[in-house]
C-alpha cells in the first residue's frame, strides 16, 4: 500500500508541480494570471497524439516536437493576446480563459470528444511489492523531477536566472537596471508553457486525453499555488505534491470513495488557508520568493 | 438635411423589408414541404450522442427512400432535428435542448437522452408536452416506475434499449458465472468478486443489485466496491487495491470516459482478475487502438453484434460499419425508434399520440438486437422492452485479437432458468479467462 500511495502521489504530485512552476512563474514574472495554462497541457498531449498515433512518428520524436510547438504556440499567445494588455490583470486573465476555451473547442473540431489514448514510451510494468508500475510512470515521475530541478538551476544558478529573479522582485527596479522585462516575461512563458509540455508528454500516455482534460489541473493547480503562497516556487511544489499524495491516499485508502480525491485535496486547502492565510511559503509583504 | 433623412429612413425601410423577405424565403425553403420532423436530442460531442444520430439517419434515409410515412392519403418525409443536450455537463441544458425542439421546431417524436439523471428530467418535458419520447440508453429503473405509478402522465415515453438494471445485470452474471466455471477448472472452487462502479445513478444502483445478486444467484463473495468517478482517467490505483484484495473477477459498471482508462490499465498492468460488466466506450471498434490492443479479453454486456439474428440486423450492421467505420453501440437503436414510431403512425393512421402511443405498445418489430416488444400498460415497468429468448435477449461479448467476438447467449440455462437453453446464435464462442490471470492464480494456489 505503501508503496502505491508513493508512486501514485509522487506521479500526479510531479504533474501537478510541473504545471503549477510553470503558472507560478507566469504569475510571479509577468504578472499574468494565466488560465490557458493547462489549455497549453492539453494542447500538449494532443500534439503527442498527433506526431504518433496519426501520423507515425516515434514517440520520444513526438514528444519532443510537441514541447517544440507548444512553446512556439505559446510564445505567439503571449505576444499576440498578453504582451499588449499585461498591465490590465482582469482583462489578461479573461483572455487567458478564451484562449482556453478556443484550444478546448478547436479540438472538439477536430477529434471530436471521444477519449483518446496515446501509447506507452516505455511498455511493460514491474511489480514491487505486489504493485503494478508501469515503466511510463516511471518516466513521468523521472521527467518531473528533471524538470523541476533543472528549472531550480535555472533560477539560481544562471545569469537568465537572476534576471528573472530581478523582475519578478521589482518590475520598475530591474527595467531600471537595463533588464528587457517585456522579453523576460515572453521567455518565461516559453518556459512555463515549455513544462506544461513536458508534464502532457510524460503523463498523457498514463491518462487518456480529451478536450476537457485541462479543467480538472487547472483547479488543483491554482489550488496548489494558493496552497503554497502564490509566486513561490518552491510553494507551488510543495502544494502540488500535498494535494497529489492526498488524491492518491483517497483513492487507495477509501474504495468507495475514489471520486472524491479531488473535494478532500480541495478541502485540505482550505483548512491550511484557514491557519496560514498567506499560504505554506507566501509571505504577507513582498520578499524574496525562490 | 430632411431630405436626406427620409432618404435614409426610406432606404432602411427598403432594407428591412428586403432582409425580411430573405429570412421569410430562407425560412420557408429551409424545412422539407410536407416532412414530418424527428428530434434528436444528445450529446452531440460524445460518442452516445453521435451514434444516437448515426442511427435514426440510417432509419430515415431507408424510411424516406421507402415512400416516407402515410399517414391518411398523404406521404411525408421524414426530417432529423439536432439538439445538443449538453447532458453530462448540465441537466438544464438537457431539459432546454428537449423542450426547444418540441415548441420552436415543432416535431412529432423525440430519441435520445442517455444519461439517467437527465432522462428523469427530458421526461417530465416530454410529459408536459405531451409528445411521444424515445430514451435511447438511460439505464435506472425509475424512468419506466413513474409509469407504473401514473401511466396517464408518463404514457409518452418508451425506451430505445434495456435497463441495464434488470436485465443487463443478468446478461453480466451469465457471463460471471462462465468466468467462474473455467476458474473452477484451475481448482478454485470459489472464486472471488470485486465491483468497480463509476459514481453515477444507473452505476449506483447496479452495484448494489450485483452486490445483492452475486452471492444469491452465484453463490460468491463480493469482496470490495470501488468507486472512482465518471471522468476519471486513471484506474491504476484501484485495480492495484483490487489485485490486492484478491479478486479473481471484477465486474466493472462504467458507462463513461472512465472506460477507457478501464480497458487500458487493466490489460497494460496484466492485473489478473477477469474483468467482466458494462463499458460504454468498449462497444466501440476505436477501443481498441484507444487501449492499444490492452483490452483484449475484456468482457462486456452488448446490444449489437453482426450475427444474423434476422436480415435487418446483418443489413444495419454491415451499412453501419462501413459507413462510419465503427461498431455500433446501444445508442444506435435509435435506428429501431424511428421504424417503429412510423409503423405505429401509420396503424393509427395519425399523428396523434393518444392514437400512436397504443399502436407502439402493440408493436413487435423484427429489428437491430432482436424483435422489440413493449410492456404493457399494468406492467412493473410499462414501456421498457421485453427481455426474453425469443425477443430481445441483449449480448455478452469478449475483445478478442481486435475484434468483439460474441460469447452470450451461450445455449445453456442462465442462472438456472431453462428458457434459455439453446438460444446460441451461429458464430457465439466460449468465454476465455485472461492468461495471465489463470497464470497468476494457478501459481498461487
Amino acid at each position: 500500500m505503501l508503496v502505491a500511495i508513493l508512486v501514485n502521489g509522487l506521479l500526479y504530485g510531479g504533474t501537478y508541480a510541473l504545471l503549477a512552476v510553470g503558472f507560478s512563474l507566469v504569475f510571479g514574472v509577468a504578472k499574468i494570471v494565466n488560465m490557458s495554462h493547462t489549455g497549453f497541457y492539453m494542447v500538449g498531449a494532443y500534439l503527442v497524439f498527433i506526431a504518433s498515433s496519426m501520423m507515425g512518428l516515434p514517440l520520444l520524436l513526438s514528444g519532443l516536437l510537441a514541447v517544440i510547438i507548444s512553446a512556439l504556440l505559446g510564445l505567439i499567445s503571449y505576444k499576440l493576446c498578453f504582451d499588449r494588455i499585461k498591465e490590465q490583470g482582469t482583462a489578461v486573465m479573461i483572455v487567458s480563459v478564451g484562449l482556453a476555451l478556443l484550444f478546448q473547442e478547436l479540438l472538439l473540431l477536430l477529434f471530436g470528444g471521444s477519449y483518446k489514448g496515446i501509447s506507452h514510451f516505455v511498455p511493460g510494468f514491474v511489480t514491487m511489492s505486489g504493485y503494478q508500475i508501469s515503466y511510463q510512470s516511471l518516466l513521468a515521475i523521472g521527467v518531473s523531477a528533471i524538470s523541476l530541478t533543472a528549472v531550480w538551476l535555472l533560477l539560481s544558478k544562471t545569469m537568465l536566472g537572476i534576471a528573472i529573479r530581478a523582475v519578478a522582485e521589482d518590475r520598475e527596479a530591474a527595467s531600471l537596471m537595463g533588464f528587457n522585462v517585456s522579453r523576460i516575461g515572453m521567455i518565461i512563458m516559453g518556459i512555463s508553457v515549455v513544462l506544461a509540455a513536458v508534464a502532457s508528454s510524460v503523463a498523457a500516455p498514463v491518462f487518456t486525453i480529451n478536450p476537457l482534460m485541462w479543467l480538472h489541473p487547472l483547479v488543483i493547480v491554482l489550488a496548489a499555488v494558493i496552497l503554497g503562497g502564490l509566486g513561490s516556487i518552491k510553494g507551488s511544489v510543495a502544494g502540488a505534491l500535498i494535494l497529489g499524495f492526498t488524491e492518491s491516499m483517497v483513492t487507495l485508502l477509501v474504495p468507495k470513495g475514489g471520486y472524491l480525491g479531488g473535494a478532500v485535496s480541495l478541502s485540505i486547502m482550505i483548512v491550511i488557508l484557514m491557519i496560514r492565510p498567506e499560504g505554506l511559503f507566501g509571505v504577507v509583504f513582498e520578499e524574496e520568493r525562490l | 438635411m430632411v431630405k436626406l433623412i427620409r432618404k435614409l429612413t426610406r432606404s432602411w425601410h427598403v432594407c428591412l423589408f428586403v432582409c425580411l423577405a430573405f429570412m421569410f424565403l430562407a425560412t420557408s425553403s429551409y424545412g422539407e414541404k410536407d416532412a414530418l420532423k424527428v428530434g434528436v436530442v444528445a450529446a452531440m460531442k460524445s460518442l452516445q450522442g453521435k451514434h444516437t444520430w448515426y442511427g435514426a439517419e440510417i432509419a430515415v434515409e431507408e424510411i424516406n427512400a421507402a415512400g416516407g410515412v402515410k399517414v391518411g392519403d398523404k406521404s411525408y418525409k421524414i426530417e432529423l432535428v439536432k439538439a445538443a443536450s449538453n447532458e453530462w455537463a448540465s441537466i438544464a441544458d438537457a431539459t432546454s435542448a428537449i423542450e426547444r425542439v418540441i415548441t420552436v421546431d415543432k416535431v412529432a417524436m423525440v430519441l435520445g437522452g442517455y444519461r439517467s439523471e437527465a432522462v428523469l428530467a427530458m421526461q417530465d418535458v416530454a410529459a408536459e408536452y405531451k409528445t411521444i419520447y424515445f430514451s435511447v440508453g438511460a439505464g435506472h429503473s425509475q424512468i419506466p416506475a413513474r409509469l407504473a405509478k401514473d401511466y396517464e402522465t408518463y404514457k409518452y415515453w418508451f425506451r430505445e434499449g434495456q435497463p441495464w438494471t434488470l436485465y443487463g445485470a443478468f446478461v453480466c452474471l451469465g457471463m460471471v458465472d462462465m468466468a467462474a466455471h473455467k476458474y473452477k477448472e484451475l481448482g478454485i472452487e470459489k472464486p472471488k468478486v470485486a465491483i468497480l462502479a463509476e459514481k453515477v445513478l444507473w452505476a449506483d444502483e447496479a452495484m448494489k443489485l450485483m452486490q445483492k445478486m452475486v452471492p444469491e444467484k452465484l453463490g460468491l463473495e463480493v469482496i470490495g466496491v470501488w468507486q472512482p468517478s465518471h471522468s476519471a482517467n486513471d484506474l491504476r490505483a484501484e485495480f492495484n487495491a483490487i489485485k490486492a484484495a484478491g479478486a479473481h473477477i471484477t465486474i466493472h459498471l462504467v458507462s463513461g470516459p472512465v472506460g477507457i482508462a478501464a480497458g487500458r490499465q487493466w490489460g497494460g498492468l496484466k492485473i489478473p482478475t477477469a474483468l467482466i460488466g458494462y463499458n460504454g466506450e468498449a462497444q466501440k471498434k476505436e477501443y481498441w487502438k484507444t487501449t492499444d490492443g490492452n483490452c483484449e479479453y475484456e468482457a462486456l454486456v452488448d446490444y449489437i453484434t453482426p450475427l444474423a439474428i434476422n436480415e435487418r440486423n446483418v443489413k444495419f450492421w454491415k451499412k453501419f460499419t462501413e459507413r462510419y467505420d465503427t461498431y455500433p453501440m446501444n445508442c444506435a437503436l435509435s435506428y429501431n425508434c424511428v421504424w417503429i414510431w412510423k409503423e405505429a403512425v401509420e396503424r393509427a393512421d395519425s399523428l396523434d399520440p393518444e392514437k400512436v402511443i397504443p399502436e407502439i405498445e402493440k408493436t413487435s418489430f423484427k429489428g437491430v438486437g432482436g424483435t422489440w416488444r413493449y410492456q404493457p400498460p399494468g406492467a412493473k415497468l410499462p414501456h421498457d422492452i421485453v427481455w426474453a429468448p425469443d425477443a430481445y435477449t441483449e449480448f455478452g461479448t469478449q475483445w478478442r485479437a481486435g475484434k468483439k467476438a460474441v460469447i452470450w447467449p451461450d445455449g445453456e440455462p442462465l442462472l438456472g432458468d431453462p428458457r434459455w437453453k439453446n438460444v446460441r446464435f451461429e458464430g457465439t464462442v466460449d468465454y476465455e479467462i485472461p492468461p495471465w490471470a489463470a497464470a497468476y492464480w494457478k501459481e498461487k494456489k
